[in-house]
């Protein structure tokens, strides 16, 4: 099973080119079988002991990880595209990515008599192609210990005290960039407006430091590299339940959420089999379960929190300011976004 | 004619046994790189991905952007400084494993070899624990003298990182083209009065050259084309051409921009393995 | 040109001594030849003498002072070698001028001196040649003269005929000597071929097992062989283990492998000995004709060789002679299974007790052929 998993993976690269004109499923055919296009780790191994397990093998329904990174797994998807028959059924996506993928026309339109469970999704993180699965707003993060008057803003990150104390992940520029535009602009979707980027170089002046992964800037703040950043809060709940020093604050100009979930290619093998996962993900159990280890907040109104999670993820009082881009905008600007930090930030 | 004719038939008889082979090495070989320069003359949609076309635009983007650039002369002094500094440690030690004798060779020639069984990715890896904050390195040096040192992703941690690949290559090739040199000529040239040193400049040095290039040629290109170890150790500030040409063909699905860097890498390497092996005297070339 | 001395010179190896006690003083001029079978510590003594071994014990002396603490690149030894290791990158001329280069020798005189050195060794035609494009024996006499060219204090040569076919062999063997001889070099050739060694040597030294078995001319290790094993290395004897039993009269009797022999002299021991016997200096004659030094057997096998016969002779179950006389005597080729008797002159036998040591050979007194004959057939 890992090893067929592996191979899907290695085999993605070497075959990308060819990928449009070949089909690639021969053996996911069958009907109880659903293959799912996913992150690997935690979250793969979370899905498999909340979702696969409990919820659909007594359904008879046999899940088939794909284990990979987004990227590829966005590029497969349009490669694939003029296939009758992709290889995933299910391909786990960040909402710009699937709106991304929607806007091109890869997507299945979705609703509640498909998967029932979508009836119970936050009203802001509703969509017509999309599973929300998890979300989890992006705040600032101290280490307590070194940080008694933590900074309250984007702006704050400016102060010389923080030189070289400040730390970002690499691969979540795009979130960085959001913080930076709701501070400059009052607006999360300008990312590409002179203010945003110019408060991002300033940022960057002050010794920012790029962590190529989200893991990383963890061992960062352990490590006492850097003492501030900018991270989900899902994240800052995982690395206190592992013993890292660091707590967090919502942003008083606003918190963008980091939003994943789960689309469906129009050209799924197994339809029925995809809409039976996406529903199984929404159940309350399962999204509890992702709250519970990953830090992540229920996408649904009937999954309560309760005891320790619970507490570590009430908001506080006044309510934050929850920002949900508007991804229609965001989806077109991720490659120039993207160029430009790499010239501008990585390079600067 | 008749000889000619004589001469022709083995080549002939043989054609059909090499055909395969010729047609695994044009599948596997050939048409992907005829593939990769059909896609660099293609035009990049967002939505559509490719558009074919031909147009030059991407190796434009690419001469005409000082980032991209920047980029490409990053990647060529990481590889010449792993060559050179791959060729100083792995001349002496390949030399050193080639008159050795008995047990102890076999055990250095296994431990050369060893770390070739670990990928470059789990090596790279290793050199994170070394070098990170509060890693070994810094650990050591702060507690020995009271200021540590931050190597993680600096130039120095590249170039480690690549070295550490490069060399188990360079110390076998340099090795092996050593051992075919037999180790009485160094005793001859000492004999008429050439100090060890001398003996081995006069003597081994012009006969390992052509093996000692084929090292040097193997280090440049695999340094050119380094892609886990920039992206680890040098972390995200860190720009080389193999990471940005994935990052293109991955992240930004740009495969007709990846496609051209993809093929400028090659060609700079390949005309500078052209020009380097030009330097050596023509005898020793290869 | 100089006097080289080795000092009991010795090389340990773990348990096993390479060369053990080596002492050897050589003076101005001569050549001595090393000689010894595969692993008998020759090669080892010369290397050590180059300076690319280092003795464990012992000295090498060069004009009475010791060289030991010389690394080999100032010891100032002509070197050649087996494979003649001339360098495959450099022309028959820049072979010979690696030496002067190395001294730093003004170009003028270096170039006068290659062109003399090829001018000896007849390579001047050759001289831009690389060494591949030349025959064995052009590159054997470029590796001599290229060692010859730094005029070295002492020539060392490591088996430099051995890669040679027959006819090269004399031919190039002839020129070393020559040159050897006309430089007037102190020199150390080692070789495991008896035959050249007896050709070019001054003096032989015979080894085995590290040790020195024998030091002499020919003629002393021919005639008198310290021990079995020189006699049976040099002129290839037919070396015999046995018991000696005294006679008062005659040539005492020697009993090994189911038969006896009747020695030509009387020895004063009795028991374990060792007896060796020439080839050349054996004789067949009819049989019957007993007495000293005779033995009477059947021809076993016979060849015609051109300039000797040979026959190999079964006097008992275990116990078989060779015999090699000149065709030109008046002697005939005999058949397989003709009954012979083996004779000989004291020049042919040399006797050593259980220790290994000679014993003198003492004139035989005559004695009648009855009492002969007894003791033949009792002891039979």
């Amino acid at each position: 099973m890992r090893d067929t998993i592996r191979l899907a993976r290695r085999g993605l690269l070497a075959s990308a080119a060819v990928l449009p004109f070949a089909a690639t499923r021969p053996a996911a055919a069958e009907e109880g079988q659903v293959v799912i296009a996913t992150w690997g780790g935690d979250y793969a191994n979370l899905l498999r002991g909340n979702v696969d397990e409990p919820i659909l093998a007594p359904e008879h329904l046999t899940v088939v990880q794909d284990v990979g990174d987004e990227d590829p797994r966005m590029a497969k998807m349009f490669a694939q595209r003029r296939l009758p028959r992709g290889s995933d059924d299910v391909v786990c996506l960040q909402a710009v990515r699937a709106h991304e993928a929607n806007q091109a026309g890869l997507l299945e339109p979705l609703d509640a008599t498909k998967v029932p469970n979508l009836a119970h999704v936050l009203p802001n993180l509703r969509t017509s192609f999309y599973g929300p699965h998890i979300y989890s707003p992006q705040v600032i993060i101290y280490n307590p210990d070194k940080v008694p008057d933590p900074p309250k803003t984007f702006t704050d990150l400016l102060d010389a005290k923080w030189k070289g104390r400040v730390g970002v992940g690499d691969i979540n520029y795009f979130y960085v960039m959001m913080a930076a535009a709701l501070s400059a602009t009052g607006d999360a979707n300008k990312v590409d407006a002179p203010e945003t980027q110019a408060l991002a170089s300033k940022l960057n002046g002050n010794g920012l430091r790029l962590y190529p992964s989200t893991d990383s800037i963890g061992a960062g703040v352990k490590s006492g590299e850097i003492d501030v950043g900018l991270m989900w809060l899902a994240r800052v709940i995982m690395w206190q339940n592992a013993g890292i020093p660091v707590k967090a604050n919502f942003l008083p100009e606003g918190n963008v959420l980091y939003l994943s979930g789960m689309v469906v290619p129009k050209n799924a093998g197994n339809k029925p089999g995809a809409f039976e996962y996406l529903n199984a993900m929404l159940e309350p159990a399962a999204q509890q379960a992702f709250a519970a280890k990953m830090g992540y907040l229920p996408t649904v109104d009937n999954a309560k929190l309760t005891g320790k999670v619970g507490q570590q993820l009430a908001f506080p009082d006044p309510a934050p300011k929850l920002v949900v881009p508007d991804y229609d905008i965001t989806g077109k600007l991720q490659g120039p976004t993207s160029e430009w930090w790499k010239k501008n930030i990585q390079h600067g | 004619m008749a000889t000619t004719g004589q001469a022709l038939r083995p080549a002939r008889a043989a054609a059909p046994l090499l055909a395969p082979a010729t047609l695994v090495v044009a599948v596997m070989l050939v048409a992907p790189l005829l593939l990769v320069l059909r896609f660099s003359l293609d035009r990049y949609d967002p939505t559509e991905l490719m558009i074919e076309t031909v147009t030059g635009a991407n190796y434009l983007r690419f001469a005409a952007d000082p980032f991209y650039r920047a980029v490409l002369r990053t990647t060529l002094g990481v590889a010449v400084a792993c060559t050179v500094l791959c060729l100083l440690l792995g001349v002496p030690i390949g030399y050193r494993l080639a008159r050795m004798r008995g047990r102890w060779k076999t055990a250095c020639v296994l431990a050369t070899v060893l770390p070739l069984v670990v990928g470059s990715t789990v090596r790279a890896v290793g050199w994170m624990i070394l070098f990170a904050r509060g890693g070994v390195i810094d650990a050591t040096l702060r507690g020995l003298t009271g200021h540590g040192l931050e190597l993680m992703y600096t130039t120095t941690a590249v170039v480690s990182g690549i070295v550490s690949i490069n060399l188990p290559f360079v110390i076998l090739t340099v090795q092996s083209a050593i051992e075919t040199i037999d180790a009485e000529l160094e005793e001859a040239a000492q004999s008429l009065g050439a100090a060890p040193g001398r003996a081995f400049w006069r003597v081994v040095w012009p006969l390992a050259l052509p093996g000692i290039t084929v090292a040097a040629i193997l280090c440049f290109i695999l340094a050119m084309n380094a892609y886990a170890t920039p992206y680890l150790l040098g972390g995200p500030r860190f720009q080389m051409m193999a990471p940005l040409l994935f990052w293109e063909f991955g992240t930004n699905n740009n495969w007709p921009f990846a496609s051209a860097l993809a093929l400028v890498l090659m060609t700079t390497t390949l005309v500078l393995t052209a020009a380097g092996n030009l330097l050596i005297p023509r005898r020793y070339r290869i | 040109m100089s006097r080289l001395t080795l000092d009991r010179l010795g090389k340990r190896y773990g348990d096993a001594m390479a060369a053990d006690s080596v002492s050897l003083d050589i003076p101005q001029g001569e050549m001595v030849v090393l000689l010894g079978p595969s692993g008998c510590g020759k090669t080892t003594t010369l290397r050590m003498v180059a300076g690319f071994v280092t003795p464990t014990s012992g000295d090498v002396l060069l004009d009475g002072r010791s060289i030991l603490r010389l690394p080999p690149h100032r010891r100032e030894m002509g070197l050649v070698f087996q494979n003649y290791a001339l360098f495959p990158h450099l022309s028959v001329a820049r072979n010979v001028a690696f030496g002067l280069e190395m001294r730093g020798t003004p170009r003028p005189e270096r170039e006068a001196q290659v062109q003399r050195m090829l001018e000896l060794a007849r390579l001047e035609a050759l001289a831009e040649r690389l060494p591949r494009a030349l025959s064995g024996g052009q590159q054997q006499r470029v590796a001599l003269v290229r060692a010859l060219a730094i005029q070295p204090r002492v020539l060392l040569l490591d088996e430099p005929l051995s890669n040679l076919d027959a006819a090269l062999r004399a031919e190039v063997g002839r020129d070393i000597r020559l040159l050897q001889r006309e430089a007037g070099l102190t020199t150390v050739m080692v070789t495991h071929d008896q035959d050249e060694a007896m050709a070019m040597a001054d003096r032989l030294v015979l080894m085995r097992d590290g040790r020195v078995q024998q030091t002499g001319t020919q003629e002393d290790l021919y005639e008198r062989p310290a021990n079995p094993f020189v006699a049976g290395f040099i002129g290839r004897s037919t070396v015999l283990r046995g018991t000696l039993h005294a006679t008062m009269h005659g040539g005492d009797v020697f009993a090994t492998g189911g038969g006896t022999l009747l020695l030509a002299g009387r020895y004063a021991a009795d028991g374990a000995c060792t007896v060796a016997l020439r080839p050349e200096r054996l004789r067949l004659a009819p049989p019957g004709e007993a007495g000293p030094g005779s033995a009477a057997g059947t021809v076993e096998l016979a060849s015609y060789l051109g300039a000797v016969r040979e026959h190999l002779v079964r006097l008992g179950p275990e116990l078989r002679l060779v015999v090699r006389d000149p065709t030109a005597g008046n002697t005939r080729l005999h058949a397989p299974g003709d009954a012979v008797a083996v004779r000989w002159d004291a020049g042919a036998e040399r006797v050593f007790d259980a220790a290994d040591a000679q014993l003198p050979f003492l004139h035989p007194e005559p004695i009648a052929p009855d009492t002969l004959g007894t003791r033949m057939t009792s002891d039979a």
